[in-house]
């Protein structure tokens, strides 16, 4: 497998057993996502966008078909090196921003660092330095209730990047947000990008999902169309 | 480590800021920690602490008891002699020992002091292992010249002095040199001591010279007999028996006390001195454990279920922990350390308390449970404390995240807080509940059992009634004399009926109504008297009791057949008796027959009584001094009475009571013979016997309180917990036209099936527990299905309300405001 892959996928298969009916969420879904890389996956309600973004963040395991993140096999692990390649290797902003309201916000972003085992010292550099990329660090000990929801997703954004992973997985970041949050968090994410993040993001937003280098298009649990909007070496030169 | 330390900064803040988790936690687990800390701290001592005085080690008690009367049974070895024979049989391999005790009081330079008088055989102090401080030994030779007495005396009455050559103590109208200071011996148990003084006085007896005299042909209670040796040495229970038969031939000559002891069954019995002195107590112990743990057990489901509702609510907190690297294991152990301040505090709550009960124990247990005073807060138990309630904590911690799974991340992470969460899956909060009632209706079942048989007791037609009446007593405290007067008692002007009359007119001075009889119905000197029935040969028990001039009408004990007694009859030998004992005599159904029948009680003819009438049973109240159901007779006059003290009972007008100051000086001068001055009211004597039987019922209601409540709060936290999350149904029910009604029975169905199994289980295991408890105790009330299914109905009942409140605080509301909440 190339250096530059970042992710790989091979024949990626979804089945969720309910009481009566079996669903097949993904069927066989193969892509690769290159380092430097800012994908989007499209798609209607439904078509497996969000299963597909868990697998890749290891936070749920394909019923078929291989997956490698940074070269490392993921079929097989079971939760607790899922968990510890995660914390290594990717960092995931939900739509629902997901932070806990009993912590502030530099403890917040801290959290995976803090399960790495990091030195007090370090963290408190890569903290700060994470919240001064998405501009949140005068908001350091604020509790997520007292900032906006702009805000948070700022937030949850610093806390996926603070460890520098191989992968930023985004899902639906502007989903719970207006507008102008919206396209705030999506230049965020762009300048992330063009500082040398992977960010895969999961968007049902026409607008956002053309800002992204690549688009794949899901539809029943398939891809059902890929467009190259710029490659890399067209972004460096933009 | 700092994510540690900030979950324990965190946990710590929980305390302030999750008040309706922390004080459950803290209070619930508190007590019920320091009620399993007091039960272990007295099983520490009770099982495992060696005696404070004696050496236990191959020290045996022996008894061989006598059954007189049904359940009534008296220590064959009272009289040393019989020691004495026993010790000659078995050689000098084993060294032997004999003790009683009595109260006593004994003059120290003009001061009198209560002591406890120790009468012993030589050699019985070394024998126990008690030190000797100073002086002689007990086995030197010429004991009953002289006394020993024990340190605390020493100390506080002699001043520790080490030259004994000229001290004495007054005992008895005597002046007795002291020849020994023997260490404290308290380790002694017996149904006469009610209070352990460690001021104590020992007299001797040399053991082989009692062999010297006839045997006694007498028993009493309130003496022990105790051997060292090898266990192989020691004589068993069929050796005891077996001796028992060839020393009755041998040693008694009267043919008639010999028939008579042959006649009696035997048993004899070799236990370890420690088991002797710790009694029932050993198995109250385990009973009392058992009990605390399942108490303790329950507390914890209880909390186990608000805790998981809690930890339910921080799913997606937890989900977020896992996906931002913690593992599962990591994050048991920050939930751990989250929750430890919670504990710690429960722990110190806990800890507190049990120095409190311990300290109120004596208080609480009374007499019931021997070396209360060595049990203390050990080491031990606090580190039990905290084992205990680690454990606890680690349990929580492992249960509290058995949901969260990959299932659980996904869900939770992605749900975008759109609609409503599915409900989740309760099966671990019910099958808790479900043990929580199972154990539960045993912890009631057996608790109402007691409480039962205990108010029985206390408040059960006692036969009599309770006015404002005092027993004034004196004992005869000279052996012999009191044998003179009770032998020239038959003639008329005797010296013992001028005591009586010189007494009663002394106490007419009271300006109460004075009855000339020896006992209240309810007292403290019982008097039992044992007759061979010439007819049938058994051995007839009964309690006489002086009939005097309005004792019944005080009393009103009611004349049931025949007639009552007149002061006409005091020269004639007509008796009354109680029902039970004419029952006895002619049937059941004819007892009224018994009425102008004789009563034999001997072969002379001063032995036969004529019955002239029948009166209610005066009826034993529990813990009394001897607690035997023996029927009264009331004789005219004393003549067949063995009468051991003064006395009289004073009737005092209603809210007066009898002037102790003034009487004292009144009944000084009757004779010098005479004891102290003793002074019992009815209601006194009534608190005082009762005490501990009420206490226990308090004691035992309260844990049934603490039971059934803490039932009631897990079943509604539970309720609570299925109504919060089926608000969104409900209200959806509610909104689409659903009567309030209809919602609550959805509710109830959903927990009573929960209801049905605990409630089913627990009947079981209480049925099957209590045969247990009935092995153990024999004492123990037999099990009561009536009370049983009135407790499960309450039970039954708590629960559904505990079920049906919370549900319809959900139900109540205006459909719409819940919809909007969500």
């Amino acid at each position: 497998m190339s250096n530059d892959i970042v992710v790989s996928m091979q024949d990626i298969h979804k089945k969720f057993l309910g009481t009566e009916i079996e669903t097949h969420a993904l069927q066989g879904v193969s892509l690769n996502i290159y380092k430097g890389e800012f994908v989007a996956i499209t798609g209607p309600s439904g078509c497996g966008k969000s299963t597909l973004l868990t697998i890749m963040g290891l936070l749920d395991s394909a019923s078929d078909g291989n997956y490698f993140i940074s070269d490392i096999e993921t079929r097989g692990l079971n939760v607790d090196q899922r968990t510890q390649v995660r914390n290594q290797h990717i960092g995931y902003v939900f739509q629902s921003f997901n932070l806990i309201d009993s912590m502030t916000v530099f403890e917040n972003v801290a959290l995976p660092l803090e399960h790495r085992g990091e030195k007090s010292q370090a963290i408190k550099n890569a903290v700060i330095d994470a919240l001064e990329k998405v501009g949140m660090q005068h908001r350091t000990n604020y509790k997520p209730n007292q900032i906006s929801g702009g805000q948070q997703q700022r937030v949850a954004i610093a806390r996926a990047l603070v460890g520098n992973p191989d992968l930023i997985l985004v899902d639906e970041p502007t989903g719970n947000l207006d507008t102008k949050n919206g396209d705030a968090v999506m230049k965020l994410l762009m300048d992330l990008n063009k500082q040398g993040s992977t960010i895969v993001m999961v968007t049902h937003d026409t607008r956002y999902s053309a800002l992204a280098d690549r688009q794949i298009q899901l539809l029943d649990g398939k891809v059902v169309g890929e467009k190259q909007v710029r490659s890399n070496d067209e972004k460096e030169v933009a | 480590m700092r994510i540690y330390i900030n979950a324990f900064k965190q946990g710590i803040a929980r305390i302030f800021t999750l008040p309706r988790l922390s004080l459950p936690l803290i209070t619930t687990l508190g007590l019920t920690l320091a009620a399993v800390l007091t039960v272990v701290s007295v099983a520490n001592v009770l099982l495992f602490k060696p005696l404070p005085d004696i050496n236990e080690k191959d020290l045996y008690q022996v008894e061989l008891s006598m059954e007189l009367n049904e359940g009534f049974n008296v220590p064959f070895f009272s009289d040393p002699r019989r020691v004495a024979s026993l010790k000659k049989h078995y050689g000098d391999e084993l060294s032997w020992g004999h003790v009683s005790a009595s109260d006593t009081q004994v003059e120290v330079g003009g001061t009198a002091i209560t002591v406890m008088q120790y009468n012993a055989v030589s050699g019985s102090p070394e024998t126990l292992g008690l030190a000797l401080l100073q002086g002689l030994g007990t086995d030197a030779g010429n004991t009953e010249e002289g006394v020993w007495i024990s340190e605390s005396l020493w100390k506080s009455s002699y001043a520790s002095t080490t030259d004994l050559s000229k001290q004495t103590v007054r005992l008895e109208g005597r002046e007795f040199p002291i020849l020994g200071v023997i260490e404290n011996f308290t380790s002694i148990s017996l149904e006469n001591i009610d209070d352990q003084l460690t001021e104590q006085v020992w007299r001797f007896r040399d053991l082989d010279k009692t062999l010297e005299t006839p045997d006694s042909i007498a028993m009493s209670m309130g003496s022990m007999t105790f051997v060292r040796g090898t266990f192989d040495a020691i004589p068993k229970a069929k050796d005891l028996e077996t001796w028992f038969v060839d020393y009755v031939n041998s040693d008694i000559a009267i043919d008639q006390a010999r028939q008579f002891l042959l006649s009696k069954p035997v048993s004899g019995e070799l236990t370890s001195y420690r088991d002797a002195f710790i009694g029932d107590s050993q198995r109250l112990v385990f009973l009392l454990l058992t009990a605390m743990v399942c108490l303790l057990t329950m507390a914890c489901l209880n909390l186990l279920n608000m805790f998981i509702a809690h930890y339910q609510s921080r799913t997606k907190e937890f989900s977020i922990q896992i996906c931002m690297g913690s593992s599962v294991a990591k994050l048991r152990g920050l939930i751990f350390t989250e929750n430890m301040p919670m504990f710690l505090m429960a722990t110190v709550l806990g800890l507190i308390t049990t120095g409190w009960l311990i300290k109120i124990l004596p208080t609480l247990a009374g007499d019931n449970l021997p070396l209360l005073d060595q049990i203390s807060l050990t080491t031990g138990s606090v580190s039990i404390g905290f084992a205990i309630i680690l454990f606890i904590n680690l349990i929580f911690a492992a249960i509290a995240l058995l949901n969260v799974d990959k299932k659980a991340l996904t869900e939770s992470l992605n749900s975008s807080g759109k609609g409503t969460p599915a409900q989740q899956k309760q099966t671990i909060n019910k099958l808790l509940m479900v043990i929580q009632l199972t154990l539960a209706c045993v912890l009631l079942t057996s608790a109402i059992a007691s409480v039962k048989d205990s108010y029985q007791q206390v408040y059960s037609d006692l036969g009599y009634s309770m006015p404002n009446a005092y027993e004034v007593s004196m004992q005869f405290s000279d052996e012999e004399w009191a044998a003179s007067l009770n032998d020239f008692e038959q003639y008329r002007g005797s010296e013992l009926q001028q005591l009586r009359r010189d007494f009663t007119q002394r106490l007419s001075a009271t300006g109460g109504e004075i009855i000339d009889t020896t006992t209240l119905p309810l007292t403290a000197n019982v008097l039992m008297n044992a007759f061979p029935d010439p007819d049938t040969g058994d051995t007839m028990m009964v309690r006489p009791m002086l009939w005097a001039p309005g004792l019944l009408s005080t009393f009103e004990i009611d004349v049931l057949a025949g007639r009552n007694l007149t002061p006409e009859d005091v020269d004639l030998p007509n008796i009354l008796i109680t029902k039970s004992f004419a029952m006895e005599r002619v049937g059941d159904s004819n007892w009224e027959n018994a009425v102008n029948t004789e009563l034999k009680m001997g072969q002379e003819e001063s032995d036969i009584f004529t019955i002239v009438g029948i009166v209610e049973d005066i009826n034993p109240l529990p813990s009394g001094t001897i607690f035997v159901d023996a029927p009264e007779i009331y004789f005219s006059a004393p003549v067949a009475m063995t009468i051991n003290q003064l006395s009289a009972v004073v009737l005092m007008p209603e809210g007066e009571q009898l002037d102790l100051e003034k009487l004292v000086p009144l009944v000084k001068g009757v004779d010098p013979r005479l004891g102290e001055l003793q002074v019992a009211s009815m209601q006194q004597r009534w608190q005082s016997v009762t005490q501990a039987t009420r206490l226990n019922m308090y004691v035992v209601m309260g844990l049934a309180a603490l039971t059934l409540t803490l039932a009631a709060i897990g079943v509604s936290g539970l309720s609570q917990m299925t109504a919060g999350q089926k608000r969104y149904e409900l209200a959806v029910r509610m909104a689409t036209g659903a009567k309030q009604r209809a919602l609550l029975t959805l509710l109830l169905r959903d927990s009573v099936w929960m209801l049905v199994i605990g409630l089913g289980l627990g009947l079981a295991a209480a049925v099957t527990a209590y045969q247990y408890l009935l092995n153990m105790f024999e004492t123990a009330p037999a099990f009561d299905w009536t009370a049983t299914a009135g407790i499960n109905f309450l039970l039954a009942a708590v629960m559904i309300l505990s079920i049906a409140i919370p549900g319809w605080a959900v139900i109540r509301k205006d459909p719409m405001r819940a919809l909007r909440e969500l």
